[in-house]
C-alpha cells in the first residue's frame, strides 16, 4: 500500500512542478495547492498505513499495544490542511488582484517592483 | 481503568509552575493582545497604545526568561499535561532567549516609528494586528521545542507578512507580494516535506528527542538528503545565494516600517531555523556539510555587495546589504567554533537593530527628497544635519568600521576562520565588506554630499519632497537615534554582548542541558 502511495505522491510533485515552472500565475496557484496535497499525502504514508486498529485505547489496556494505527500523521495533516487552505486563497485573491491591477498575468511581464532600464546616471564624484 | 504508573510516564502529575510559563510569554502577550486589537477593529485610536503595551510586555517577559536562562540554563514548557516527547514543548536556551529579546526590541522601535509613517487606512486594515502577529510569529519560531511547531509558526509569520507587504494595494506592492509569497510559500513547503520525512524516519518531532533519535537512526543517506531540504528551505527563508531573489524584488515595496520590520526580523529568523536544525537535528552536517554553508555563505556576501553597487533605489540597495549580513552569518555557522558561533550571534543582533535602522532612515531620507531613487536624492546634510549623521554611523555599522557594532563579530568571524584554515572565507567576508564600503560610501556621496539631482550645481538644490515637521521628524528619528547609541555602545563596548554571545555560542554546541531540560532526566 505504502508503495503505491508513494509513487502517487511522486506523481503529484512532478505535476505541482510542471505547474510552478509555468509563467502564467493561475498555474502557480494551481501548483501550489496540488504540492500542498502531495505533502498532506507523503505526511500521511511515513506515518505508516495500516488498516485494522483505530488509534483508541481500550480502557482496561495494561501493557503495551502493538499495531495501531498512527494517528499523529492526521493529526499533522489537518494543521496542514487548514494552513494550506489559508495560504491558498489568499495567493487566489492575490493573483486576482495582480491580475486586474497590472493587466497581465505572465510573470515574465510583472515588473512594475523591478528597476526599468534606464541610461546610465552620470558620474558626479 | 488505566494504571497510573504508565499514566505518569506519559502525562504530567503534577499541575505546571506558573514560573514555568515564562517560557511562552513573549509570544503569548502579544497573541492575547493581537485578538484583542482584532476586536477592536475600527477603533482607530486604540490600536497604537494597545499594540505598544504588548510589546513592552512581551520585552519584558523575553527580558525575564533571558534573566532566568543566565542564571539557570536552557527552560522547557511541554503544553496540555503531557510529557515530552508527546506534547508540544517550548524549550528556550541562551540563543532563543536573546533573539526574543531583541526581535522584541526592533518591534518597539518600529511601533514608535509607526505614527510617522502609517496612514489611517493601513490602521484601519489591521496594521497593528498584523504586526502583532508577526512578532507572534516571530517570537514563537525562536522559542519553539518541536520541529512541527517551528513550521507552524513560519507560517503565522508567513501570512502576516503577506498581509503587512499588501497594505495599501498599490501595483508595485501587488507585484512585490507575487514574488514575495510563491517563493517563500515554496520555501515553508520544502520544510513541511523535509519534516514529513523525518517524521517517517525517526518517528519523532521533538527537537531535544531528535537530537538522540537521529544519532541512533541508521538511515544516514536519507538523513543526508533531508539536511539539503532543511537547507534549501532555510535558505530560501534566510534569502541566501542563489534563493534570494524575492528579497530585493518585494522589500522595497511596503510602506517603510514594513520594509524595517521585515529587514529587522524575518531573515534572521531562517538563520535562527538553520542554526538549530543543524545543532540539534544534524549536529555533524550530515549531507550538508557545513562546506556547503561556506559556500552559500562566501557567495551571498560577495553578490551581496555587487548587487548593493548596482542598485539605483535606496531601499533596493539596503535588501542587497541585507542579504550580504545573511552571508556572514551562514559563514558563521559553516565553521562552527564556538568563536564563530559567538561571532554569528553578535552580528546576527547588530544586524537586526542596524538594518532596521537603516530602513527606517530610509523612509526619512525618501520623505524629505519626495523619492527613493539615489539619483534624485541630495543635498540631506543641507536639511538636517542628523539625518546625515545618523545615515553615515549606520553606513559604518553596516560595513562593520568603527566605532560601531559591525567590527567585532567581523574581526571574530575573520579569526575564527583563520583559526580553521578557511582563508577563501576570509576573502569573501574582506570582499564583502569592501564592496559594502563601496556602495554605502557611493550612496552617501550622492544621497548626502552632492547638492542635489545629477546635474544640478551644488547649493541650488530645492527639495521636491515634504518639509517634515518638527515633530514627525522627531517621532521619525527617536527610534533612529536609540539604534544608533545602541550601535555605538556597542561598537565601543562590545564585552557586555560578546559574554551573552558566548553563552549563546556554548548553549548552541553544549546540546545536553537543552536535551535534558525538554525530556528530563
Amino acid at each position: 500500500m505504502e508503495f503505491y502511495l508513494a509513487i502517487l505522491v511522486g506523481l503529484i510533485f512532478a505535476a505541482s512542478t510542471y505547474m510552478l515552472l509555468s509563467r502564467s500565475v493561475i498555474r502557480l496557484v494551481l501548483g501550489v495547492a496540488l504540492l500542498g496535497n502531495a505533502v498532506n499525502l507523503l505526511i500521511f504514508t511515513v506515518g505508516r498505513v495500516t488498516r485494522h486498529i483505530p488509534p483508541i485505547i481500550p480502557l482496561d489496556l495494561q501493557g503495551e499495544l502493538t499495531g495501531i494505527a498512527n494517528p499523529l500523521p492526521q493529526a499533522l495533516i489537518l494543521t496542514a490542511i487548514v494552513i494550506g487552505f489559508a495560504i491558498f486563497s489568499f495567493i487566489l485573491v492575490l493573483a486576482y488582484r495582480a491580475y486586474e491591477s497590472l493587466g497581465t498575468d505572465n510573470s515574465d511581464e510583472m515588473r512594475v517592483a523591478e528597476p526599468k532600464k534606464t541610461e546610465l546616471t552620470k558620474l558626479t564624484y | 481503568m488505566v494504571d497510573p504508573t504508565i499514566l505518569s510516564q506519559a502525562m504530567k502529575t503534577t499541575p505546571t509552575l506558573l514560573a514555568d510559563w515564562n517560557i511562552i510569554m513573549p509570544m503569548l502577550i502579544p497573541l492575547v493582545f493581537a485578538a484583542g486589537s482584532l476586536m477592536l477593529r475600527g477603533k482607530d485610536k486604540w490600536q497604537m497604545p494597545m499594540a505598544i503595551v504588548a510589546v513592552l510586555l512581551s520585552l519584558f517577559g523575553a527580558a525575564n526568561l533571558f534573566l532566568d536562562i543566565l542564571y539557570l540554563g536552557p527552560q522547557s514548557l511541554t503544553l496540555s499535561g503531557w510529557l515530552a516527547p508527546y506534547g508540544i514543548s517550548f524549550t528556550a536556551d541562551a540563543l532563543s532567549a536573546l533573539f526574543v529579546l531583541v526581535a522584541s526590541l526592533v518591534t518597539l522601535l518600529i511601533l514608535m516609528y509607526s505614527p510617522a509613517d502609517v496612514d489611517k487606512a493601513a490602521i484601519k486594515s489591521g496594521y497593528y494586528t498584523l504586526v502583532l502577529m508577526l512578532l507572534v510569529g516571530v517570537n514563537g519560531s525562536f522559542l519553539t521545542g518541536d520541529i512541527f511547531n517551528l513550521y507552524v509558526w513560519f507560517e503565522v509569520m508567513l501570512i502576516s507578512s503577506f498581509g503587512l507587504l499588501i497594505l495599501g494595494g498599490e501595483k508595485i506592492q501587488l507585484d512585490g507580494a507575487v514574488k514575495y509569497a510563491f517563493l517563500n510559500l515554496l520555501g515553508t513547503t520544502f520544510f513541511l516535506i523535509a519534516t514529513g520525512l523525518l517524521y517517517g524516519i525517526t518517528g519523532t518531532l521533538n527537537f531535544a528527542h531528535l537530537f538522540t533519535q537521529v544519532a541512533n537512526s541508521e538511515a544516514e543517506g536519507t538523513l543526508a538528503i533531508l539536511s539539503l531540504m532543511f537547507l534549501f528551505a532555510f535558505a530560501i527563508k534566510a534569502a541566501a545565494f542563489p534563493m534570494y531573489f524575492w528579497l530585493p524584488a518585494a522589500y522595497h515595496t511596503p510602506r517603510v516600517a514594513v520594509s524595517a520590520i521585515f529587514a529587522g526580523l524575518l531573515t534572521k529568523v531562517g538563520v535562527y531555523a538553520l542554526i538549530r536544525i543543524f545543532t540539534v537535528v544534524f549536529p555533524e552536517g550530515n549531507g550538508a556539510a557545513f562546506e556547503i554553508f561556506g559556500i552559500l555563505g562566501g557567495l551571498t556576501v560577495i553578490v551581496g555587495g555587487i548587487g548593493a553597487i548596482a542598485q539605483t533605489e535606496l531601499r533596493r540597495m539596503l535588501a542587497y546589504l541585507l542579504m550580504s549580513g545573511v552571508g556572514i552569518l551562514m559563514i558563521g555557522i559553516s565553521i562552527h567554533t564556538d568563536l564563530a558561533l559567538a561571532a554569528t550571534v553578535q552580528y546576527a543582533v547588530h544586524s537586526m537593530l542596524v538594518m532596521t535602522g537603516l530602513y527606517l532612515l530610509s523612509g526619512v531620507i525618501g520623505r524629505m527628497a519626495g523619492s527613493f531613487e539615489i539619483a534624485k536624492i541630495g543635498g540631506i546634510v543641507m536639511q538636517n544635519h542628523y539625518v546625515a549623521i545618523a545615515f553615515f554611523g549606520l553606513a559604518l555599522a553596516v560595513s562593520g568600521l568603527p566605532p560601531f557594532s559591525g567590527l567585532w563579530p567581523k574581526y571574530m568571524m575573520v579569526q575564527a576562520a583563520f583559526m580553521n584554515d578557511n582563508y577563501w572565507l576570509i576573502a569573501a567576508i574582506l570582499i564583502g565588506s569592501f564592496l559594502t564600503i563601496a556602495a554605502v560610501g557611493r550612496a552617501s556621496i550622492q544621497m548626502i554630499w552632492r547638492g542635489g539631482d545629477v546635474d544640478t550645481p551644488d547649493g541650488q538644490y530645492e527639495a521636491r519632497g515634504q518639509r517634515l515637521g518638527a515633530k514627525q521628524l522627531r517621532v521619525m528619528m527617536l527610534p533612529i537615534a536609540i539604534i544608533f547609541m545602541l550601535s555605538f555602545a556597542l561598537g565601543i563596548m562590545p564585552e557586555s554582548l560578546i559574554r551573552q554571545a558566548n553563552l549563546a555560542a556554548y548553549d548552541i554546541l553544549n546540546i545536553a542541558p537543552y536535551v535534558k531540560s525538554t525530556l528530563g532526566g
